[in-house]
């Protein structure tokens, strides 16, 4: 058994979002390639800081985030998150 | 493309008699949109030449034309972000120019356009999709000023919503094959990272999270995507990345 936490975008997740400079239809298609399952109304919602998401959600965005900044010469800068899935 | 099988109306009555009989079952969307262009043409005065332009979220395309005049002029209007065909897609406007070499509302267009023998012209708004953000215009250019007198008007505005149509099914269909292009671009990457993961799953005792983490950080730490660290993991077993110490030993 498992536990997940849910949290808020943090500030270097919605600066990657901004420098990645991804559409968000496209950044919407990366985070489901990603393994992502939410939807591109979740995903703005969450972006714009008014959801909070579990990490495996939200390390799926983070991968397609900083995906996206090394296609354009930048490193990664959206953290992925290791703490809430602790296993028994 | 050409109208090679378009036939040759003498009225815009025949055009739309024409038009009203076309059947999406016997034509393809783009043919369709073609005839359009073509019938237009055929009616209109001084032989002009006719495009239709698409305007998604503010990108404008040429879907179609009956010449490469039509197309270089609808560009040069995207490469300038204004002129009038791009005027009657956004504001829903029929537009006309009646003289490119006295009209002073686009004037670095307009003598471009002129430049190119075109001497004026019409843009028929298309309100395709609103909601969307999807609009769009049939552009007529004629090689002589004030070719367009009150009843071209009123043709070209007769036909525009046989357009409307033709190319809102045009962008649906065209939206609905981007879409499943994406969604099997999607399906087939997610399946090689959950193999990867399963992988590592059975290999290091961690959860399905843990899994992606440790994906996720062998691509951080080598600026390769995760799909090509899950395709190397899947293809050789082999994996460069250590397991989290909280994931070893999973019941």
């Amino acid at each position: 058994m498992t536990t997940t936490t849910t949290d808020c975008a943090c500030p270097l997740t919605v600066v990657a979002r901004c420098l990645g400079g991804l559409a968000p239809d496209s950044l919407w298609w990366a985070y489901l390639e990603c393994g992502g399952n939410r939807s591109r109304a979740d995903l703005t919602a969450y972006l714009d800081g008014i959801a909070r998401w579990p990490d495996h959600e939200h390390n799926a965005l983070s991968q397609a985030l900083n995906e996206a900044l090394w296609d354009i010469g930048s490193p990664s800068l959206a953290p992925i998150r290791t703490g809430g899935d602790v296993p028994r | 493309m050409d109208g090679a099988h378009t036939p040759q109306p003498t009225s815009t009555t025949e055009a739309l008699e024409h038009l009203g009989r076309l059947s999406l079952r016997e034509l393809s969307m783009d043919m369709l949109l073609q005839t359009v262009a073509d019938l237009t043409r055929a009616v209109m005065p001084a032989e002009p030449h006719v495009s239709v332009l698409l305007l998604v979220r503010d990108r404008p395309t040429t879907v179609v034309s009956t010449g490469q005049l039509a197309v270089d002029l609808d560009e040069t209007q995207y490469q300038r972000g204004h002129g009038p065909c791009l005027h009657a897609a956004r504001t829903g406007q029929l537009t006309e120019i009646p003289d490119t070499r006295t009209d002073t509302r686009w004037p670095d267009y307009t003598r471009r356009a002129a430049g190119h023998g075109n001497l004026s012209s019409l843009s028929v708004p298309l309100l395709v999709d609103g909601e969307a953000q999807v609009s769009g215009a049939l552009n007529i250019y004629a090689g002589r000023a004030r070719a367009f007198d009150a009843d071209s008007r009123s043709a070209a505005t007769r036909i525009g919503p046989y357009a409307a149509v033709a190319a809102g099914n045009l962008h649906a269909y065209q939206s609905a094959r981007d879409m499943a292009d994406n969604l099997q671009l999607a399906l087939e990457t997610r399946a090689v990272i959950d193999q990867a993961k399963g992988v590592l799953m059975e290999r290091h005792k961690l959860t399905a999270d843990q899994a992606f983490q440790l994906l996720a950080q062998a691509s951080m730490s080598g600026n390769r995507k995760v799909r090509d660290i899950a395709d190397q993991l899947v293809l050789t077993g082999e994996h460069h990345g250590t397991p989290p110490a909280s994931g070893r030993g999973r019941r």
